[in-house]
């Protein structure tokens, strides 16, 4: 016996335990994008005439972010999405997902720029790993993308840079930062203010659990990785994935509570935590918090 | 009555196990029985994503985990 979508006759491919619905294909497909499409409406309003950067490893939620923003906004004639993807120097792991967001951005007709940390930081990810380090690796990775990312969005002219970050990231991040006491963090991870030197971010897949954009890229059949990284292993971020995906199991609607309890504490949290002061590195002149910015720091330049 | 399902659990590299469950088993009781978290994988019937609280319908199943670090 198969069980029927909750909107048509057809057969169901998944059960959302949360909205107590099963849906089919159409349905599914339906039911992400409308998510998406009001996030954007209602967090990061699209303007006239804007370029807009996605980051894409060529894992499943970038090329998920990637593949929606084009079929929301690729008919535009004003908007120009562009693909940025970063080659960190992760061998056995990134020469793979590069190709497979090559083959997407071939296939949707989107420009693609590719940066390496070789090019621009002058060390791999590889390196770096087998050095004496004081951070894990995630922290470096992290830090050294997210850089470039940044400086890249700015010499194409992008007005926005689109990440994949899911809801399942958003609510390990948000319990994480509670865990840390980390209230710093916190407000920065609300949907930000315009600062110069730095290129707006946008998360429209913040409200899609992890397994669903899984889900809506199998059955668009969009080519995507899902193999892990090497080098993952944030100790606490997957403890925190386990406890949070427990509670899901047996209360389903806790990523999304978490979520939204965050979105209504943040604006009162960010007046009373005023934003840093925005200066520039005065190594490499990257817009930052303190003199020297985290990559230069982090790359021991002083 | 219990039945025998092979599962190929993909997760970077393939593996494969044959899983004994009861006859009125679904897709949620296999992965307990798996120790999997449900929010982690998609379990596929022929190719195609089954909502995991129908019965297990079929002695041939693979599980994606979709969901790991980094």
């Amino acid at each position: 016996m198969t069980i029927k979508c909750k909107k048509c006759n057809n057969e169901a491919i998944i059960f959302q335990k949360y909205s107590g619905m099963h849906l089919c294909k159409k349905h599914f497909v339906e039911d992400v994008e409308r998510k998406i499409k009001l996030t954007i409406r209602k967090e990061y309003s699209i303007r006239k005439n804007e370029v807009i950067a996605v980051a894409l490893s060529g894992g499943k939620d970038s090329s998920v972010a990637l593949y929606i923003m084009h079929k929301i906004l690729g008919n535009r004639p004003d908007i120009e999405i562009v693909a940025i993807s970063i080659d960190e120097g992760i061998h056995g792991y990134r020469p793979q997902s590069l190709e497979l967001a090559k083959s997407l951005t071939e296939m949707l007709g989107v420009r693609h720029v590719i940066k390496s940390f070789k090019d621009v930081h002058g060390v791999t990810m590889d390196e770096l790993a087998a050095m004496d380090r004081e951070k894990g690796t995630c922290s470096y990775c992290g830090v050294l993308r997210k850089n470039i990312l940044n400086k890249t969005a700015l010499e194409i002219g992008a007005t926005k840079l689109v990440t994949g970050h899911n809801l399942d990231d958003e609510a390990q991040t948000i319990l994480l930062n509670h865990f840390r006491g980390d209230m710093e963090r916190m407000v920065r991870l609300a949907p930000p203010a315009a600062v110069e030197g730095l290129v707006l971010r946008a998360k429209p897949l913040r409200n899609i659990p992890e397994k669903e954009v899984a889900l809506y890229a199998l059955v668009n059949s969009l080519p995507v990785d899902f193999s892990e990284c090497p080098y993952a292993g944030e100790a606490l971020r997957g403890e925190i994935r386990e406890l949070l995906n427990n509670f899901e199991t047996k209360h389903p609607g806790t990523k999304y509570s978490l979520l939204r309890g965050f979105d209504k504490l943040v604006g009162a949290l960010a007046k009373e935590m005023p934003p840093a002061k925005i200066e520039k590195c005065r190594i490499c002149g990257e817009t930052c918090t303190e003199d020297l910015c985290q990559a230069c720091k982090l790359l021991g330049r002083t | 009555m219990s039945r025998k399902v092979h599962i190929t659990i993909q997760a970077g590299e393939i593996s494969e196990q044959t899983v004994e469950i009861a006859e009125s088993a679904t897709y949620e009781d296999l992965l307990n029985t798996l120790d999997i978290n449900q929010e982690t994988v998609l379990v596929l019937n022929g190719g195609n994503a089954v909502p995991l609280d129908g019965a297990v319908s079929s002695d041939k199943l693979t599980i994606l985990r979709v969901v790991t670090g980094g």
